[in-house]
């Protein structure tokens, strides 16, 4: 779906590489997340998927970019758009209507979609991103969390097959931030949409993604499925990434070599394997007791 | 500005009106007050303007326009009244500034005239919303797209700039910068730290709309349009009566 061959990029005022020599591939209805320190190359990554590399922000492009099969250095930003759709950090800059149903009636509307279908589509798009009822809202009275949807009801109202946020929840609180995932996890498990997100979230990003991907520096350096990553929590550390308490606690109970299995990765997995440890301490426990007496 | 430009959602005849015909009513109204010089017919239009914003239910807001007109227009009218020396001198207000007839007249012809001629406008953006105003534009009047959005996104990010003032407002203040003060000068002085933070968020917001653009396909190809906006039989009725308003003010004079 998406395939980086030996990628490196500079920005045209920038120093040295934003990124260098990625190379990865990412396959059809994965749900990819990204996180490293500020300055690893995460957001620069993601331009290149949709195009806004090279066409938007211009520097020394090396290596290619195959996105649904396409060089991305060919194509325009506008072709790539039917392919991907992209959600920005900001919300507020990116909703260029009035209302909520104009805004997402926009992408459609400068492709050219005949009036009838744009109504279907529309309608399926509020019904993905479970704004049904907000509509005929305006844009100006939503919350935060209700703008970030609307978004992305925008970018998946022209039925992309892959789609990429750069930090979708930053200005969002918990309950915003967890509805936020919610939605994009339907996305990809009811529609097989192929996400990639930039977060720095990383207990959300552990519980709902399938696949990590650790940049630093411009470069990827750890990538697979998320317990394999979580298990170099020591590394994840010195980045300045924090992992997710539960992982925290399940090295710690290695350490006193308590444990030796896979790392949970929420509180409900962390709970079991603590209980199953308590069990066996406390039969060890009572069988030194005997053998004392 | 805010409340003088915003949409406000209704279903009345006149928000189904066809938003060329409510353009048109603004030009023309426009034009009309400044065609003809009689007090009876810019009355007679700022009465107009007053019954359309009671029929489609938007009085409450329009008033607060009208507010502002008026106190605008009482100004221009003082103004004119005290440097128009001609005419029938009905007394002196100071020693050598004479209140005269003509200028009476004249001053109330200048204030009901600019009354007259901008609220019909602010009422057609009251009454038409934006996406609307852009179809019309760019399907029937033909004004190319990138122009006809640009004015309409300017339009969409004034209440975007005025809350991001407020915030860069607040936090000045936090610091203890001053903002109250009535001297003119200073009131410049302690405007400039908060217009620079305003101008570089806005070249940021700016530049993710452009982005945002760039990734919905902005001006990749021929447009299609949600909307179908027909001509109805009240259009019709409507564009006889501004018709009509156009020629009384050219007979009236």
């Amino acid at each position: 779906m998406i395939r980086f061959n030996d990628v490196s990029f500079s920005y045209e005022h920038g120093e040295g590489f934003a990124v260098q020599n990625i190379s990865t591939h990412i396959g059809r209805g994965e749900f990819v997340g990204i996180i490293g320190p500020s300055g690893a190359g995460k957001s620069t990554l993601l331009s290149m998927i949709n195009g806004v590399i090279p066409h938007f922000h211009k520097g020394d492009f090396y290596g290619e970019v195959l996105v649904c099969g396409k060089d991305t250095v060919e194509s325009t930003c506008g072709e790539i758009s039917h392919h991907v759709g992209s959600v920005f950090q900001d919300p507020e800059a990116q909703i260029v209507s009035m209302v909520v149903e104009d805004e997402i009636a926009f992408g459609l509307e400068n492709f050219g979609i005949p009036a009838d279908e744009i109504e279907t589509r529309m309608a399926e798009a509020l019904k993905m991103a479970g704004i049904e009822h907000l509509r005929r809202q305006s844009t100006t009275a939503l919350s935060g969390g209700q703008k970030q949807r609307v978004t992305i009801a925008a970018a998946i109202a022209l039925r992309p097959e892959i789609l990429v946020l750069d930090e979708p929840t930053s200005q969002l609180d918990p309950v915003g931030s967890r509805q936020v995932f919610r939605t994009l996890k339907r996305l990809n498990q009811e529609y097989g949409i192929t996400i990639l997100i930039v977060e720095q979230k990383v207990l959300l990003l552990s519980e709902f993604c399938s696949r990590f991907m650790v940049m630093d520096k411009g470069r990827i350096i750890m990538d697979g499925p998320i317990r394999q990553v979580l298990e170099h929590n020591d590394k994840l550390l010195e980045l300045g990434i924090n992992c997710p308490r539960v992982v925290t606690l399940t090295k710690l109970l290695q350490d006193a070599s308590l444990y030796s299995g896979g790392y949970p990765v929420d509180v409900d997995e962390a709970e079991s394997v603590i209980r199953k440890i308590m069990e066996e301490t406390h039969d060890q426990y009572q069988e030194s007791e005997l053998s004392v007496q | 500005m805010k409340q003088m430009l915003g949409y406000v959602h209704g279903n009345s005849v006149i928000h189904r009106l066809n938003p060329l015909t409510k353009l048109l009513w603004a030009v023309a109204a426009c034009v009309a007050c400044f065609v003809s010089s009689n007090h009876l017919f810019l009355l007679g239009v700022l009465v107009l303007t007053v019954v359309i914003a009671g029929v489609s239910g938007v009085l409450g807001r329009a008033a607060g326009v009208y507010k502002a007109l008026f106190i605008l227009g009482l100004f221009l009218m003082l103004f004119q009244l005290l440097f128009t020396p001609h005419g029938r001198v009905y007394f002196y207000i100071l020693p050598g500034v004479p209140v005269t007839d003509m200028g009476l007249g004249f001053s109330s012809l200048l204030m009901l005239r600019m009354m007259a001629a901008l609220s019909p406008l602010s009422l057609m953006l009251m009454l038409t919303p934006m996406n609307e105003l852009l179809t019309a534009m760019t399907h029937s009047l033909k004004v190319p797209y990138r122009y006809a959005f640009a004015v309409v996104t300017a339009l969409r990010f004034i209440p975007a700039f005025s809350q991001e003032m407020d915030q860069i407002m607040q936090a000045q203040r936090s610091r203890g910068h001053e903002t109250d003060t009535r001297n003119p000068i200073k009131k410049i002085r302690v405007i400039i730290p908060m217009c620079v933070p305003l101008l570089i968020s806005s070249v940021r917001k700016v530049e993710t709309m452009a982005i945002s653009l760039e990734t919905r396909g902005f001006c990749t190809g021929p447009r299609s349009c949600r909307k179908k906006l027909g001509f109805t039989l009240f259009d019709l009725l409507a564009i006889i009566l501004v018709m009509a308003v156009l020629s009384l003010s050219v007979i009236i004079g």
